[in-house]
């Protein structure tokens, strides 16, 4: 194996003059997530022991409002911003029925109100506008935001059950809850973000939610502007038990998780029962699977803080079932809180795992393992086939294995093929080690659709592999994990990955060539994850805002 | 304190004024316009979709000595004179069996010659451009995966908020549903659906009947006499414009990317009050149970049920519906279906699997008579002045592929209803040049040019009352300065690099002449009537 790579430059980012920040041409609104979470701590919040009771009667319409859905261009969740028709009506929706159930008996509503609504005066009802709309609004209102909602939704000449659910619609609907405005400071296109602002920008990213008393009330005292307390402020939030579903979050968009197919749901097939065997999967197992991978990647930023080379080579296995953990030989599962699994040495990484080898076939998907290697380690570029016309099956039977029936169909000089498939296909043979359930094999078995053994292949795991800019002779998953731990491709691409999560778009590497270049540096210097994962709010870019 | 009574209508029903432009509201017309609108019938738009794998031609299309033709397009370059033909759809009964070809087929209860004789089945209609997996069928070509197209607005969002199109205002705009086909591909603009005014956004289908039910049918409810309160909808969209307007808050704080998503987000608030202050269905509507479930095929039969109760309470005028064919599939004799049906069932011709082709027309058969039958027995009923809904409806039907996989020659189009008479209906129109043989090869002996699709969407809309003017400048952005040149029609003016399907092959001068493109509004002969 020859493992020699260009210098790390050669993947650097241009911090020109014109980079800094990216102009935002439109304004953001809450993620689907984002929205949920923030309106589950405003009704925690309020309601207090009350709150269960509202949330359960409000939960269907919760949940009616749209998911947002990743897609081949916005491989991020964060990315997919459209407000349509519905998802205008689910929120509006959620309005009326969070504020019929906080408003149908008189112990809701006192806890809501604070026991204003028994005796409601100006004072305690501007006092719920405040206390509630600066919940939602992530700042405090203003005098004639106020005066707005107390007279001219509450109506305080005719103070009623129904001027609260209003109030409560209307704020819950308000722009200032399911959008982010970001106007800055100073003039100019490049602006810093006030400390309201940045506040929210902070708990919306590392919490999906808005800011809790603490950071609200740093930035109204303007300590954010103060570098140390703003430092403290970030670690915070990002250490903060909170920061996990946002966290996975990244890492289920990053590795595309929800891309695995589910192999449960193939009963009916004989071919497959015979190839899984004894290990026929659970209902449960492709949860388990992505579960796992959302340890491991938590593990290593926050328990154990690594670099981006150890999620290249591990061994170290979170398991947390029994099936789950038989997958991998082992008998014992993973206990959360206890010291990772020690898996078998033909385990090296995040792409050696279960959760990034499933399939639902009694058979391998190479070309996809290997897009993912492509595509989400190292960032190429590559489109969908250009020609599919008189496409062929590329599954092993008697006589081949899957790595020669894909080979045939896509190594051909004149097929128009070989451009991108000299890419995808080295990295999708070597994990050929693994089988379709993601066990490790040293044969490929074959079987016909009634189930009979068909044939069992000698398996052939050598490649030629190109990771920064060079050809690498590799023979197996644990020589491809240390080419990718050395890989200065791989960190260039997850400061990418990073910075498309956070910003909530794609990158422009003319306008974020800074941030861009700022995260790598990190990477290449050994930051470890959770420093990388923290330092983003430190940088210039996620506390300004450009105006077009 | 009052504990007045929850009123949901009170919730959702608007009675304030408001300032910005809003969409268009029937009510709002000129008397002698609603005069004029009322004596016009409504019509309407119902598109399925399917996904992916090519059905050969001798599969999809009916067998039958074309005994009409026109000419399309006279020679040109290398291509011959391109005419059309067309024939009557006369249907084969083979015992309980009705059928006009393999996939076109059901039993005889179903699939009558009067059924036939509404219907249309079209073969020849073309993308000139390779679109890999896409959901580009309803026009936007930017919906396709390895393109790189930008999206957008499909037909059935700028019929569905066309005011020449809508004689009566629905409560829904339009419905979609995806059973996991082209979600998201329907794209609308965010005011008036026009590229100009906003934003593009995906219309979010449902994926289960339920939804479409409680969008059409869920809600209703008289108001309370005496209420007064002003409402909370209303209250709503009053502090949007207080925002927007500057005159809450600091007013410097908004850029015009704010101002745009308030101006959506009111247009949206606009359309949730205009849609609940629609007046309830008629006595003599029938508003369906909701649906109890079930497996693939009843969910779409479902959805199917309750859309055409929807069009005849004249709650929707239009709908989508993006179906994947693979759970209809009653066969075990695959495992991977885009490898083996999908591919490898109808690739290079005598490459491919029969097997898996056969599994592949039974499959798109169940989409058939699950949902383009089951439209058609329920809209093909009495509208009074001896008019089914049917007559006043066009359903197509229409798969991503062409007749082979990955492969847009001959994007087949099934058609029920005449449009209000727009369409002549009982056809088999085949827009293929059958003398030009510059695309065939071994690998598709059959294949030969039709005409653009793009022709097809231009005659649908224009079909639902609107002008290509309606559509101008959404082909004028994406076009460039191609649209100058004369193109017409919906879609991309593109041609794939001629190296690509068959080398040596000139997509311009051998396959498709620019006139193709040029003649993209004009009356598809044989289709249209007149």
């Amino acid at each position: 194996m020859i493992i020699d790579p260009p210098s790390p430059e050669s993947f650097a980012f241009s911090c020109s003059p014109e980079s800094g920040v990216t102009p935002s041409t439109l304004t953001r609104r809450l993620t689907s997530g984002q929205y949920r979470s923030a309106l589950r701590a405003i009704l925690q919040d309020r309601l207090g022991g009350q709150f269960q009771a509202v949330w359960a009667e409000a939960l269907d319409s919760v949940e009616r409002t749209p998911e947002d859905l990743p897609s081949t261009l916005e491989d991020y969740r964060r990315m997919s911003q459209g407000v349509d028709q519905s998802r205008v009506e689910a929120w509006f929706g959620v309005g009326q029925t969070v504020a019929i159930a906080a408003t149908s008996n008189d112990g809701r509503l006192a806890s809501l109100t604070n026991g204003c609504a028994a005796n409601p005066n100006r004072g305690c009802v501007e006092s719920f506008v405040r206390s509630f709309g600066q919940a939602a609004f992530r700042r405090p209102l203003a005098d004639d935001e106020v005066a707005f909602l107390v007279d001219e939704v509450f109506d305080m000449s005719q103070p009623t059950t129904a001027g609260w659910r209003d109030l409560v619609t209307t704020i819950l609907n308000s722009p200032d809850f399911l959008y982010v405005f970001e106007a800055g400071e100073g003039s100019g296109s490049a602006r810093r973000l006030t400390g309201l602002e940045l506040a929210s920008r902070m708990a919306l990213h590392f919490w999906g939610s808005g800011p809790d008393d603490e950071l609200m009330q740093v930035a109204l005292e303007g300590g954010l502007e103060n570098e140390a307390v703003y430092a403290e402020q970030v670690r915070r939030l990002a250490r903060d038990p909170r920061a996990r579903e946002s966290f996975d979050e990244f890492v289920t968009d990053w590795l595309q998780l929800w891309r695995r197919p589910d192999p449960s749901l193939v009963t009916d097939r004989a071919d497959f029962v015979a190839y899984a065997g004894t290990d026929f999967p659970s209902a449960t197992l492709l949860e388990e699977a992505r579960q796992e991978l959302l340890d491991l990647v938590y593990h290593f930023t926050f328990v154990e803080p690594s670099t981006i080379d150890v999620l290249m080579t591990t061994r170290a296995g979170f398991a947390r079932s029994t099936g789950l953990a038989r997958l991998y030989g082992l008998e014992t599962p993973w206990t959360p809180g206890q010291p990772p699994l020690q898996l078998p040495a033909e385990r090296a990484g995040i792409m050696t795992r279960v959760g990034m080898l499933l399939n639902d076939q009694a058979t391998t998907r190479p070309i996809l393992r290997g897009a993912a290697v492509r595509k989400r380690l190292l960032c190429d570029q590559l489109g969908l086939p250009a020609n599919m016309d008189g496409l062929r099956l590329t599954e092993a039977d008697d006589h081949q294995t899957t790595r020669q029936a894909i080979e045939s169909l896509t190594m051909q000089d004149d097929g128009g093929c070989k451009g991108c498939h000299q890419l995808l296909n080295p990295p999708g043979f070597i994990l050929e080690a693994f089988d379709g359930l993601g066990r490790h094999r040293d044969r490929e078995t074959v079987f016909s659709a009634e189930g009979e053994l068909l044939a069992q292949h000698p398996l052939a795991l050598e490649v030629d592999m190109l990771v920064d800019g060079m050809n690498l002779q590799l023979s197996g998953p644990r020589e491809m994990a240390v080419a990718l731990a050395g890989s200065h491709q791989v960190r260039a691409c997850f400061a990418r990955q990073y910075v498309r999560f956070t910003f909530g778009r794609l990158e422009s590497v003319r306008t974020d060539g800074c941030v861009l270049e700022s995260v790598r540096q990190k990477l290449e210097a050994g930051a470890t994850l959770r420093e990388v994962f923290e330092d983003i709010a430190l940088e210039d870019a996620f506390r300004t805002v450009a105006k077009s | 304190m009052n504990q007045s009574s929850i009123n949901r209508r009170h919730f959702l029903k608007g009675l304030g004024g408001f300032s910005l432009a809003v969409p268009f509201m029937g009510s709002l017309l000129p008397r002698e316009a609603r005069a004029q609108a009322a004596m016009q019938r409504q019509k309407r738009f119902v598109f399925i979709g399917s996904d992916h794998g090519g059905i050969y031609p001798q599969h999809m299309y009916p067998e039958v000595a074309l005994t009409n033709s026109s000419l399309l397009l006279g020679a040109s370059g290398r291509a011959p004179d391109h005419r059309v033909h067309w024939s009557p759809l006369n249907v084969s009964i083979n015992g309980s069996s009705a059928s006009l070809s393999p996939v076109l087929s059901g039993p005889n209860s179903r699939l009558t010659q009067a059924v036939a004789d509404k219907m249309n089945v079209i073969a020849g209609l073309d993308f000139s451009t390779y679109l890999g997996h896409h959901r580009a069928l309803l026009g936007n070509m930017g919906s396709n995966d390895g393109g790189d197209f930008v999206p957008m607005a499909s037909i059935d969002q700028l019929i569905a908020w066309n005011s020449a199109f809508n004689v009566d205002e629905p409560r829904q705009r339009s419905v979609a549903m995806s059973t996991g086909y082209a979600n998201g591909s329907t794209l609308r603009y965010s005011q008036s659906a026009r590229r100009s005014a906003g934003q593009l956004s995906a219309v979010q289908p449902s994926t289960d009947p339920r939804q479409i039910w409680r969008s059409l049918f869920d809600g209703f409810t008289a108001p309370e006499p005496g209420e007064t309160r002003p409402l909370v909808v209303d209250r709503v969209i009053n502090h949007y414009q207080s925002l927007r307007n500057g005159a809450l808050g600091p007013s410097s704080r908004l850029s015009k990317a704010d101002r745009d998503r308030l101006d959506a987000h009111m247009q949206a608030l606009f359309e949730l009050e205009r849609k609940m202050d629609a007046p309830a269905p008629s006595p003599s509507c029938t508003t369906p149970d909701s649906p109890s479930g079930g497996n693939a095929r009843q969910k779409l039969e479902q959805a199917m049920a309750i859309t055409a109760a929807g069009i005849k309470c004249g709650l929707t005028h239009v709908a989508t519906f993006g179906v994947i064919a693979e759970p209809l599939s009653q066969s075990t004799a695959w495992n991977n279906w885009h490898e083996q049906i999908a591919h490898a069932g109808s690739g290079s011709w005598g490459g491919h699997n029969p097997a898996y082709q056969q599994v592949h027309v039974d499959a798109q058969r169940a989409v058939f008579e699950s949902t383009f039958l089951t439209l058609v027995e329920h809209l093909d009923q009495d509208a009074g002045e001896g008019q089914t809904y049917l007559d006043d409806t066009l359903i197509a039907w229409s798969m991503e592929s062409g007749e082979q996989t990955h492969n847009n020659y001959s994007t087949p189009v099934v058609t029920a209803g005449s449009a209000g008479g727009y369409f002549a209906t009982g056809r088999f129109v085949d827009l293929r040049n059958h003398d030009n043989m510059s695309v065939a090869s071994s690998g598709s002996p059959f294949r030969r040019p039709g005409t653009m699709y793009a022709r097809f969407l231009s005659n649908v809309m224009q079909s639902m009352g609107l002008t290509p003017a309606d559509w101008a400048s959404e082909l004028r952005t994406v076009q460039n300065s191609v649209f100058e040149e004369g193109a017409r029609g919906y879609g991309y003016y593109n041609y794939h690099p001629s190296s690509f399907w068959m080398s040596g092959v000139d997509l311009r001068r051998d396959v498709w002449p620019e006139q193709h493109w040029r003649n993209a509004d004009e009356p598809i002969p044989g289709w249209v009537v007149g």
